[in-house]
């Protein structure tokens, strides 16, 4: 609740803030003629010293900024968005920079924020963008989501489309990747989340809680049967009766079928705690396979932003780890606490009715117990969310050296990635020994506390057996109750921590599982693609500071080869990632055959679409799964002909276990060569509509290059390619060239018009051959 | 001491393969007339060539111009089919052609080009796993075959080296590179199933 109150009263104190500097911003118009609908606060004045400033646009379209310094306004600036072409945000090294692309061609600083407050300005900039360009749609002037108050708003929901998010109760911001806040996340909810998650397995879980019923009666008895045992033949009252004394065996025969009994008993209660722990253990299983099940289709249908905003280590640990608490959870805790409980209640019953008393002065201690509990619990939950990172870090240090294995081998750098790994995986350490200390401590704690109260109860019975209103029998018999009494107490004393970790581990889980999924589901579109491909004024950036791409137009017609040139970093495989649609643009559309890529079927459209890209993924599997990934229903003969027409088959052959060769991790290591050949035949065998060839041929040797280019211009035929190569001279016959500079297309052609043209397509060739001449020399 | 025995390829069902008959000629989609020219498969057929042994090694003439080569088999799919898609290399291991079918052949033909498939693909069926023992990582099997011999071999990673052909067919390749077959793992007795279990 505190913190609660805490991040209002932040929240609140922002929001003053911001309302002050607007309507000191304001002030420098006239009356009413500054209503602002989009509004931030930013820190760093054009001498990149702190300020406090704040910028806005209003209704009417202006762009208008103000820094005050010590109180003192020391600059003004306004512009009218109808001179703007685009606001960009511009990342620098520890700064941000707004700058505004006027239409006259010239470029306008609007002002200066460091990353850590640029959340409060990204939709302003965003709102700025897009009056610009008269998209505005609903982030648009006047659409209250951007109202002054709005900037300031950092839910988790959009939290994708701004930057670092903050989560609303605390005010921290969130950890890359996260939705929710791992510190403030609603217990409740994820409970309710998880019990929904246990639903299918009910019938199994109430059978658990039936079998624990069992076992708690049985266990009962146990402490009955002992109490009948010393007060009727171990120390009867008045001593040995005169039968005892004259016909033994009249009282050795039900001894001994009490002790019997006794027996039995115990073995009942073997049974059945292995038939508990059994059917415990089968719904724990189930549910951590449904769970993994459903983890791994969501990332399989997030896109690839939602993805790389995760670390492959913090998935791995969500799949495995997190999964495997719930199957704590469902397994473990939730039967044994059922079970506790009930235990708890039963015996309290029991001991009630013989005596309320004795009941009182056991739990006396109690309160005492819960409220170091809670004191303690407090301090644990930070140690379990480190201890979770910590772990998270190591699995990503590990996943990091072992993907870059070769890497590391290759520049000599095994030291310092064993110093990585040994400082990732001791902080772990760290956090683990100390969060173990701390439940070590709490635990011993809690059980002296209990205990105190068993000390009571001896004081209580004693006074009892020499007052003559208990027997020895008797007292034994609560001795054992108390003893069942204390189990559940100390297991309960115990839970909150367990269960902690359980909510934390389920929160990352459910946190996964509600992720937005990629648009373009099932009711997509579904048709034949033809091949025509229109970028209308498309910007995308992978974050929204940056810009990749800017305003493309572009149009490539059914069956054309379109070659993309630039140097690195243009944005060439931006532009390919956007038409296979891993990216969704931030401004304009791709439309192919007049239908916009995001109004496809995901499936249809990827089903059409082939890609050779720089890295070949291979599969763990055998060389003709490898092939068949791309179609897994082509017969061996268009297996065999794609294999023909790629050179794969020129390997294959020379494989002792030909086609059936395992390759991958523990198989044949192929080469770069086999690898980008494989990836040929996969294109191939898919047999795609829209053929995207980046590098497709960076990693093969000129001779079997020239065989290869001779297959892929049988492919290339009838189908739209987009073909990115640095060897330029593999483009020639390429429809048309686009050579793209600074994330603009800056000419298009044929190599013949674009040589003639001699701008930058012909000083990138003419390089190039230079290159050649020297390599050639030498 | 093990004995040498040739493989049933003829055993081996045509649904366990994973390897369909070839489709008619013309294909379909991508491999119109046009692209599957360039893929330059020659097949090689009983009409446009002759096998014979000869001095251990296969031969394969042209019959209409008589001329001939040595010319070396190689299983494309030695795991799944023996006698569909075979490669025909010449000694400098460049394909000569590729052989669809075998049992499209017949006759002194077809008795040398399984003469040379038995040379190229040796495996020996177990019947029976007497003893795994496992040490270190590496377990060392002592097995009755199809030659009636017991043998004996060691394979590193297990679990790696068995390879399922189908849901019930093995194939195991050991720490020298031999290989064995297991038909089919349910029909084995108990006693060796209890022992291969584990492992699968």
């Amino acid at each position: 609740m505190r913190n609660g109150g805490k991040a209002n009263k932040a929240e609140a104190k922002r929001a003053a803030e911001l309302e002050s500097r607007v309507a000191s911003l304001a002030a420098g118009f006239g009356e009413g003629e500054f209503r602002p609908v989009a509004a931030g606060v930013f820190d760093l004045d054009g001498d990149v010293s702190l300020c406090d400033g704040v910028v806005g646009l209003s209704e009417s379209g202006v762009i208008a900024t103000l820094v005050k310094k010590g109180g003192e306004v020391t600059e003004r600036k306004s512009y009218s968005v109808s001179e703007v072409d685009s606001c960009e945000l511009r990342r620098d090294f520890g700064i941000l920079t707004a700058e505004l692309n006027m239409k006259s061609g010239g470029v306008k600083t609007l002002f200066h924020v460091t990353p850590g407050s640029s959340a409060a300005v990204i939709p302003v900039v965003k709102a700025i963008s897009d009056a610009a360009s008269g998209t505005a749609g609903t982030d648009a002037p006047g659409d209250k989501k951007h109202g002054p108050g709005g900037a300031e708003r950092h839910g988790p929901a959009g939290a994708e489309n701004r930057g670092p998010a903050i989560c609303p109760k605390c005010g921290k911001p969130l950890r890359p990747g996260e939705r929710s806040c791992s510190r403030c996340f609603d217990k409740k909810k994820v409970l309710k989340k998880m019990l929904s998650l246990a639903k299918p397995h009910w019938g199994g879980i109430i059978l658990a809680v039936i079998i624990s019923f069992t076992l708690i009666g049985i266990n009962m008895a146990t402490p009955v049967i002992n109490r009948v045992l010393v007060d009727e033949y171990v120390h009867p009252e008045g001593g040995p009766s005169a039968v005892a004394m004259s016909e033994p065996m009249k009282v050795l025969v039900p001894f001994v079928l009490m002790v019997l009994l006794m027996l039995v008993v115990r073995v009942a209660s073997l049974g059945v705690g292995f038939l508990k722990s059994y059917v415990s253990m089968r719904i724990g299983l189930s549910t951590v396979v449904d769970i993994r099940k459903k983890l791994f289709e969501k990332i399989q249908s997030l896109s690839m932003k939602k993805v790389e905003q995760k670390t492959t280590g913090e998935l791995m640990v969500t799949v495995s780890s997190d999964a495997a608490q719930m199957q704590m959870f469902v397994n473990n805790w939730l039967p044994n606490f059922i079970q506790q409980v009930l235990m708890l209640i039963v015996v309290s019953a029991v001991i009630a009715v013989y005596d309320w008393r004795l009941l009182v002065i056991f739990l006396l201690p109690m309160p005492v117990t819960i409220v170091a509990i809670a004191a303690f619990h407090k301090h644990a939950r930070r140690l379990m969310g480190r201890q979770r990172e910590a772990s998270s870090k190591t699995s990503g240090a590990l996943h990091d050296i072992l993907s870059g294995i070769r890497v590391v081998k290759a520049y000599g750098t095994e030291e310092k990635e064993h110093k990585r790994f040994g400082d990732a995986a001791a902080e772990e350490r760290d956090v683990s020994v100390k969060t173990e200390i701390l439940l070590a401590k709490l635990g011993p704690f809690i059980r002296f506390g209990l205990a105190i109260g068993g000390y009571f109860l001896l004081y209580y019975t004693g006074r009892m057996i020499l007052g003559g209103t208990m027997t020895i029998g008797e007292c034994a018999m609560f001795s054992a109750y108390a003893g069942m009494i204390y189990e559940p107490l100390g297991w309960l004393a115990n839970f909150p921590s367990q269960m902690l970790r359980v909510l934390t581990a389920a929160n990352r889980i459910f946190g996964l599982l509600d992720e937005a999924e990629e648009t373009g589901g099932e009711e997509g579109v579904v048709r034949r693609i033809e091949g025509n491909i229109r970028f209308e004024n498309v910007s995308f950036g992978y974050d929204e500071t940056s810009t990749v791409l800017k305003n493309i137009d572009l149009e490539m017609k059914p069956g054309e080869m379109i070659g993309l040139v630039g140097r690195s970093g243009v944005g060439k495989s931006t532009l390919i990632n956007l038409v296979m649609r891993l990216y969704e643009v931030n401004k304009g559309r791709i439309l192919i055959d007049g239908v916009d890529i995001l109004d496809y079927d995901r499936e249809c459209l990827r089903s059409q679409l082939g890609a050779v890209l720089q890295e070949t993924v291979l599969v763990s599997g055998s060389l003709y799964e490898n092939l068949i990934y791309a179609k897994p229903g082509a017969t061996v003969d268009e297996v065999m002909n794609c294999s023909k027409l790629s050179g794969v088959h020129d390997f294959a052959i020379k494989l002792p276990d030909g086609y059936n060769t395992r390759i991958g991790e523990k198989g044949y290591t192929l080469s770069g060569g086999e690898r980008q050949r494989v990836a040929i035949a996969r294109a191939i065998l898919r047999n795609p509509r829209i053929l995207i060839l980046d590098e497709a041929t960076s990693s093969l040797d000129t001779e079997m290059e020239k065989q290869v280019q001779e297959s892929i211009a049988a492919l290339v035929k009838d189908r739209t390619t987009i073909a990115i190569a640095h060897r330029l001279s593999t483009l020639r016959n390429a429809s048309k060239i686009v050579v793209l500079d600074g994330g603009r297309i800056a000419e298009t052609g044929t190599h013949s018009e674009l040589m003639t043209k001699k701008g930058l397509y012909y000083e990138l060739v003419i390089a190039q051959r230079q290159t050649a001449r020297v390599k050639k020399k030498d | 001491m093990t004995q040498k025995t040739t493989p049933n390829t003829n055993n081996i069902p045509k649904e366990e393969t994973g390897v369909q008959a070839p489709p008619a000629e013309q294909g379909s989609g991508l491999f119109d007339r046009e692209a599957l020219a360039a893929t330059r498969v020659r097949y090689i057929t009983p009409e446009n060539a002759v096998f014979r042994n000869g001095e251990g090694c296969l031969f394969l003439r042209d019959p209409a111009t008589g001329d001939e080569q040595r010319v070396i088999l190689h299983l494309l799919f030695p795991y799944t089919t023996c006698r569909k898609l075979v490669s025909v290399l010449n000694p400098e291991q460049e394909e000569v052609g590729m052989i669809r079918d075998i049992d499209a052949f017949s006759g002194e033909s077809l008795e040398a080009i399984e003469k040379e498939i038995a040379r190229r693909h040796f495996v020996r069926t177990i019947t029976k796993i007497l003893k795994i023992k496992d040490k270190n990582g590496i377990t060392t099997w002592t097995v009755e075959t199809d030659g009636g011999a017991n043998a004996e071999f060691a394979l590193k990673d297990t679990y790696g080296s068995i390879f399922h052909v189908t849901e019930t067919r093995l194939l195991i390749t050991d720490i020298d590179g031999n290989r064995f077959e297991i038909a089919n793992a349910e029909e084995l007795d108990k006693g060796s199933r209890r022992k291969i279990e584990l492992y699968l």
